[in-house]
């Protein structure tokens, strides 16, 4: 992918559930290389967007593209170029640690996929726990584990739905290592998160997703500003998503 | 590397999970082999003594239920474990994958005909010690083996079906009670001819029989062409109908 290419390209896009209108023409546009967190209330269509641009659910219009590729026309080339950690930890708890990451490097095609998984196993501290069945991981391996599994091939565009939920700060912090080593390699990484401090501990970009479309979106200061000028990422983001009085 | 040859690696690798799930869990071993060993043993020393089934020695009768039922059980777990990838998110990670759609569910089907049908291997040695005597041909054999390769197909596909559609792993279990229920008013542990006239008359049409009476004249050396023809179409008709429901329920889950 050449570095003009934006990494993620959507447009106008749109999704309904039944008679709920979930995304009601949704414009984004991150750079190759931007870490970029995705905010929103609860039910805001930020997982929905994620779905539709890992090629996990059909948008009824408007167009997405991620590394240069339509995601409607294309989708066996978008799986090549994104990763996905979705809001459930995505591990099977009956594999080993280094099982599960043994056949993710499998059907990515790696070279070595055993040596692949032990270096994976070592990077994110699970060589002691290596040969433990997933299953009894506490929660915070379960994700790192989950996050190493979704690094295997280095995909371009590395979608993280809320991948810091119901960790312990522990868990969180370990979480954040991994992002910012993710970063530093040059990955695009996409994340949604409910935790305000946690989009400016680890995001370049930030797009506040309300009713369906991108109320703000740009740097830190920028958010702030489109708010009117709130004193912090928090109050802005209740002003932004039309919250600020019922608090 | 083509892209086919991909997708038939992946579909090995996908298998071979699904093997270490049936192979670490004692309650599918105890449910799939342990319980259908079980119900041979009490049925041919038990209440086989009682059981008038005229020439044919009952343990030569019963065999092919007991296989049946082996194959049954196995499915109910194809229908836990769809549903535990479909609910926990393994499934979806799959489906982000370069991975073939029909790769994913072929992992699924490949393990529970490759552990089933092991599972009916080791049921039929158990069979053979204690005393079963078939008396196949060699015709009887490829159609023994050809019946019980398309039941092993046929039900993991209900499987599958049924995983996709329950809500739950409870659920899924449970939509399959019905195959189940069917052995039991079928001819496999008891001729029908024994049976009140209306149940003898569900017993006879329903897919179970035929594919016991064919699986058994087979064993015992006369092949019946017809019950062997229409439990084949109950099988293919399986397929093909719970192929439908599974795309139906995998498309409704995704929506």
């Amino acid at each position: 992918m050449a570095d003009d290419v934006p990494a993620v390209q959507v447009t106008a896009l749109r999704k309904a559930f039944g008679r709920q209108e979930v995304l009601r023409g949704l414009d984004l546009e991150v750079p190759a290389g931007e870490v970029l967190a995705l905010l929103g209330a609860n039910g805001a269509g930020k997982t929905t967007t994620v779905s539709i641009l890992t090629t996990l659910l059909k948008a009824d219009g408007g167009t997405a593209r991620v590394a240069g590729l339509d995601v409607a026309r294309e989708p066996a080339r978008v799986r090549q170029a994104v990763t996905v950690t979705g809001q459930n930890v995505a591990v099977d708890a009956v594999l080993t640690g280094l099982e599960n990451l043994t056949l993710i490097a499998r059907l990515r095609h790696v070279p070595a996929p055993k040596q692949v998984a032990a270096g994976l196993v070592e990077r994110f501290g699970l060589a002691d726990a290596a040969c433990r069945r997933a299953g009894t991981y506490s929660g915070g391996m379960k994700r790192r584990l989950d996050i190493a599994m979704s690094l295997i091939g280095d995909p371009q565009v590395v979608f993280l739905d809320e991948p810091t939920t119901g960790l312990d700060p522990g868990g969180r912090r370990e979480v954040w290592v991994a992002v910012d080593a993710m970063a530093a390699r040059g990955r695009t990484i996409i994340l949604t998160t409910q935790y305000m401090e946690e989009a400016a501990r680890l995001a370049g970009t930030m797009a506040v997703l309300h009713d369906g479309v991108a109320v703000a979106t740009g740097r830190h200061e920028e958010i702030l500003r489109a708010a009117g000028g709130a004193a912090d990422l928090e109050t802005a983001f209740l002003r932004l998503t039309g919250q600020e009085e019922t608090r | 590397m083509s892209a086919q040859w991909h997708a038939f690696a992946d579909l090995a690798t996908l298998t071979g999970r699904m093997l270490k799930h049936n192979i670490r869990s004692v309650d599918t071993i105890m449910t799939v082999l342990g319980m259908p060993l079980m119900i041979l043993l009490a049925f041919v020393f038990v209440l086989g003594g009682a059981m008038d089934t005229g020439p044919v020695r009952y343990v030569d009768f019963v065999v092919p239920v007991v296989l049946v039922f082996c194959i049954t059980n196995g499915a109910a777990y194809t229908a836990f474990r769809v549903n535990r990838d479909a609910t926990d998110g393994m499934s979806a990670r799959f489906r982000t994958m370069p991975i073939a759609r029909w790769a994913i569910t072929g992992g699924h089907m490949g393990a529970a005909v490759v552990a089933n049908g092991a599972s009916v291997a080791a049921l039929m040695g158990v069979a053979l010690l204690i005393g079963y005597r078939p008396h196949a041909t060699w015709m009887g054999w490829v159609v023994t083996v050809a019946l019980l390769m398309a039941t092993l197909t046929a039900f993991a596909a209900v499987g599958v079906a049924c995983g996709l559609a329950a809500k739950t792993d409870e659920g899924a279990i449970m939509f399959m009670y019905p195959l189940m229920g069917l052995l039991f008013v079928s001819s496999g542990f008891a001729p029908t001819s024994t049976m009140p006239v209306p149940l003898r008359s569900f017993a006879d049409h329903q897919p179970m029989t035929p594919l016991i009476n064919a699986i058994r004249g087979a064993q015992l050396g006369h092949v019946d062409a017809g019950a062997t023809w229409v439990a084949l179409a109950w099988l293919v008709g399986f397929i093909v109908v719970f192929s439908a429901l599974a795309t139906a329920a995998g498309r409704h889950r995704r929506a």
